[in-house]
C-alpha cells in the first residue's frame, strides 16, 4: 500500500484575513493550507522533505536543491559579496615583483581583463533579483603629478567588438592621489552560472596605475 | 501552560483535512506547532542547527575562487610586467597559480576552470599544454587529490583564440582548508615554448543547473486583484525597524471539546506570513509590497535591526552562522617542492610578490583585496577568517607573520588582526591561519594584507607571498 504523505501548499499560497475571519466559511480548505504552508516553509528552512517518508513537495531552488538558498526572493534575501576580483599592491619598498598594472593614458594602449566568473544560480526569471546586475569597485593611482585624468571603463562582449554597458564607467582622478570608486550605476548585466565578457580600461591623460578591482553583488531583495 | 512548539515536524495527511473528515483536536494542535517548529529552526532556537550544509539547510553554492588577470594589448611599456605567464619548466614541476581556498562543510565537488591562450595552433604548442592537471594539496603541501585539465572550449579574443580548460573533483572532503594549484609537469621535449597567458581562474561548484520548473516569486499584485495587502504580515517595531512578530500560541486554546476560534485560525495563518516574509524575502500571499521593513529599507547598510533570515546577528536569532567564501587569489607560480621560482614567470604577473635576498620585513603591504562583505557579526563575534601561503628558503628558521587590517571607503581601519608561522630549516611552504578579523559587515571593505619576516631570514632568503583566502566559518 503507497504511504500517505503529508499534505502540501504552493510556495505562495496564504489563506486572506477574510477566510480565517469570525463567521466565515468553515471551509477544510483552511487546514489543509495552514498544514501545507507549513511543510513547505519547513522543506525551505530545512534543505529536504519535511516528510521524512516521501521527497520533498516543494521546488527546486535555483542550486537544484530544496530549501533556501539565499540567491533572491522567494529562495532568501542575498547576502552581499564579491563575484570576481584583481588584487594587487605597489609601492617603492624593498620588495621584489611588488605591482600594480599601468593603464595607459596612449589611445593604442589599453589594459584589459577577459573576465569569466561564476555567478552561483539565481531566480532569473524574477525581473530586477540583485544577484541580475554586478558593479565595478576599483582604485586608481595617478602617480603623474602632472594633472588629474579620466579614467574609463567599458564592458565588452568577449571578442571586444560590442560594447555590453552603453554608457562608459568614468572617473576623474586627481593628481598624486590614489583614490577608490564603487560604481553604482551602469550595471553589468549578468547570467547564473558563468559570465564571460570583457573590461577595457584606459586613461584620457596619463597613465594611472590599477592597485584592485572586483565586481559586486550589492543588493539583498531587488534593484 | 505551554506554548505549542513541535520538536519535529507533524503535518496532516489528506485524510486529516478532507471535506468529510471529523475536525481533531491534535490537527490544529499540530499547524500551531509545526509554525513554531519553523520559527524555532530559523532562528536558531532549535537544537538541529541549519548551517546550510547540505543536511540542514540547502547547499548556497557560491564559488570559492573568482579571480582575473589583466592583459595588455600590443605596444603597451610595461606589457610583460602585467601577464600572467604560466607554463611549462624543464626541471621542475611547477603550480603555474596556487592558492588557499575553504572548502565549506558539505561541498565535496569543485571544479577548476581556466581561461588560457594557446588553441591557436591546436598541433602545436596547445596539445603539449594539454597535460597540465588540478592538485588539491593539504596545509603542509601534501598532495591529497589531483585530476586532469580537460580543453573545455575555445573562446574568441580580440587577437587570438583562448581556452577554457576544467578539471573537476567529485568527492573532497569538506569543512578544511587545502590549497589547490594548476600543475605543469616539467619539460617540453620539442624545444618549443611552452609558455601561455592565463586570464581567469574560477573555482566552484560542479553541478548542472536545474531543468525543472522553478516558482518565481510574485511580488506584485496580479492583475484584476483589487484589494491591495489582503494578507497581514504582523510585525513589531523595534528600534526603528518592523521586524517579524510571531504569536506563540498556548496548549489551552487547542483543549478538547474547544471551539476552533477565528482567533485560533488567524494567528496561526499570519504567523506563517510573517515567516513566509522573513524567510523568502518575499510578499506573503498576493501582496503587493513586503511588510517586514528593516531600518533604512530592505536594502539598507548593515542595518542595526536585520529582520529576514540572513544569519547577521550573533545571538542567531536571525540564523545560525554559515560558511560562507568571500576571496581567494593566487598571487604567483612556484615549483611543486615550494623552493623555487619558474624561470617562465620573471618579473611577470604571476611571479610571486616577496623577498629574493636575506633580510628582514616589518609591516609590508603585499596585497589590497578589495570587496563586499556579507552582513555577518563582526567586532568579537567575527567568523572571518584570513588563510595565507608562503614559500621560504631561508637557511634557518624563519618566523613570518601575516596581517590582515579592514579598511572602509572613508579610510577609517578595524584592528590588525595577526598570527605567526615558522619556517623549517629546509624551507617550502608555509600556511598561516589569521582568526577573528574584524571588518565592516555588509560594505566594501579593503582589506590591508602585510607581513613581517624576522631578521633570521639568511641564506637565499625567499619568502614569497603565493596567495591568499577570506571566508566565514560556522564556529
Amino acid at each position: 500500500m503507497p504511504s500517505i504523505n503529508k499534505v502540501a501548499s504552493p510556495v505562495g499560497a496564504a489563506l486572506r484575513d477574510s477566510q480565517t475571519a469570525n463567521f466565515a466559511e468553515a471551509d477544510a480548505e483552511l487546514i489543509h493550507t495552514l498544514h501545507g504552508r507549513n511543510r513547505t516553509l519547513c522543506e525551505l528552512i530545512k534543505g529536504s522533505s519535511a516528510d521524512t517518508t516521501s521527497a520533498p513537495a516543494s521546488p527546486l531552488n535555483p542550486s537544484g536543491f530544496t530549501g533556501i538558498d539565499h540567491s533572491g526572493p522567494p529562495w532568501g534575501i542575498c547576502i552581499r559579496h564579491p563575484l570576481c576580483y584583481f588584487s594587487s599592491y605597489y609601492d617603492a619598498t624593498n620588495f621584489v615583483n611588488q605591482r600594480a598594472p599601468i593603464i595607459s593614458a596612449l589611445s593604442t594602449e589599453e589594459l584589459l581583463f577577459e573576465v569569466r566568473f561564476f555567478v552561483k544560480p539565481f531566480p532569473s526569471s524574477v525581473r530586477n533579483t540583485p544577484y541580475s546586475k554586478g558593479f565595478l569597485f576599483w582604485t586608481i593611482e595617478n602617480t603623474s603629478g602632472a594633472g588629474s585624468t579620466g579614467v574609463t571603463a567599458e564592458i565588452l562582449d568577449v571578442r571586444g567588438e560590442d560594447t555590453i554597458v552603453s554608457s562608459a564607467i568614468t572617473e576623474t582622478v586627481a593628481a598624486s592621489t590614489k583614490t577608490s570608486y564603487e560604481e553604482t550605476s551602469d550595471p553589468i548585466p549578468l547570467s547564473p552560472g558563468f559570465n564571460h565578457f570583457k573590461i577595457k580600461m584606459d586613461s584620457a591623460s596619463y597613465n594611472v596605475r590599477l592597485h584592485e578591482f572586483s565586481i559586486n553583488q550589492i543588493k539583498k531583495v531587488s534593484h | 501552560m505551554a506554548t505549542i512548539e513541535n520538536a519535529s515536524y507533524v503535518g496532516a495527511n489528506a485524510y486529516e483535512v478532507d471535506p468529510d473528515s471529523y475536525t481533531n483536536r491534535l490537527t490544529v494542535h499540530n499547524a500551531a506547532g509545526d509554525a513554531a517548529l519553523v520559527k524555532n529552526l530559523s532562528t536558531g532556537n532549535h537544537a538541529t542547527q541549519v548551517t546550510h550544509d547540505g543536511t540542514n539547510g540547502s547547499l548556497l553554492s557560491v564559488p570559492v575562487v573568482n579571480q582575473v588577470m589583466p592583459i595588455t594589448l600590443v605596444n603597451n611599456p610595461v606589457g610583460t610586467v602585467d601577464r600572467w605567464i604560466a607554463g611549462r619548466s624543464d626541471a621542475d614541476n611547477t603550480y603555474g597559480w596556487i592558492s588557499p581556498i575553504r572548502i565549506p562543510t558539505g561541498e565535496t565537488m569543485l571544479s577548476l576552470s581556466m581561461t588560457s591562450t594557446g588553441t591557436d595552433d591546436p598541433n602545436d604548442v596547445s596539445m603539449r599544454v594539454y597535460f597540465k592537471k588540478v592538485h588539491i594539496l593539504n596545509t603542509s603541501g601534501v598532495l591529497v587529490d589531483e585530476v586532469s585539465m580537460n580543453y573545455a572550449s575555445v573562446r574568441t579574443g580580440i587577437e587570438q583564440w583562448n581556452s577554457v580548460w576544467v578539471g573537476t573533483f567529485r568527492s573532497l572532503t569538506a569543512d578544511v582548508t587545502r590549497l589547490i594549484g594548476v600543475l605543469y609537469p616539467k619539460g617540453d621535449g620539442f624545444g618549443n615554448d611552452l609558455e601561455e597567458d592565463v586570464f581567469n581562474i574560477t573555482v566552484a561548484f560542479s553541478r548542472s543547473v536545474p531543468t525543472r520548473p522553478q516558482s518565481s516569486a510574485r511580488t506584485v499584485e496580479p492583475s484584476g486583484a483589487t484589494t491591495p495587502n489582503p494578507y497581514t504580515v504582523p510585525t513589531t517595531t523595534v528600534s526603528g525597524s518592523e521586524t517579524m512578530n510571531f504569536t506563540d500560541i498556548d496548549s489551552t486554546l487547542v483543549l478538547e471539546d474547544l471551539p476552533i476560534t477565528s482567533h485560533l485560525l488567524t494567528t496561526i495563518n499570519q504567523n506563517q506570513n510573517a515567516l513566509t516574509e522573513y524567510l523568502t524575502g518575499a510578499s506573503a500571499g498576493t501582496n503587493n509590497a513586503l511588510t517586514l521593513n528593516p531600518s533604512g529599507g530592505a536594502e539598507a547598510d548593515s542595518p542595526t535591526q536585520g529582520v529576514f533570515y540572513d544569519h547577521s546577528k550573533s545571538d542567531n536569532s536571525l540564523g545560525r552562522p554559515v560558511d560562507f567564501p568571500v576571496w581567494s587569489e593566487g598571487f604567483g607560480a612556484i615549483d611543486t617542492d615550494f623552493l623555487g621560482i619558474p624561470d617562465y614567470c620573471d618579473d611577470r604577473l604571476s611571479e610571486p610578490p616577496g623577498l629574493s635576498v636575506s633580510g628582514a620585513l616589518s609591516n609590508i603591504q603585499v596585497a589590497t583585496a578589495s570587496v563586499r562583505v556579507p552582513n555577518f557579526p563582526n567586532g568579537g563575534s567575527s567568523l572571518l577568517y584570513g588563510v595565507f601561503a608562503y614559500a621560504v628558503t631561508s637557511a634557518v628558521d624563519v618566523a613570518i607573520t601575516a596581517k590582515v587590517q579592514a579598511e572602509n571607503l572613508a579610510t577609517s581601519t578595524k584592528a590588525v588582526a595577526s598570527a605567526s608561522g615558522t619556517a623549517a630549516a629546509s624551507g617550502g611552504l608555509v600556511v598561516i591561519e589569521v582568526t577573528a578579523i574584524d571588518f565592516w559587515p555588509d560594505v566594501l571593505n579593503k582589506f590591508n594584507i602585510k607581513m613581517d619576516v624576522d631578521s633570521k631570514n639568511t641564506g637565499s632568503g625567499q619568502v614569497r607571498f603565493l596567495g591568499g583566502s577570506l571566508h566565514f566559518r560556522r564556529s
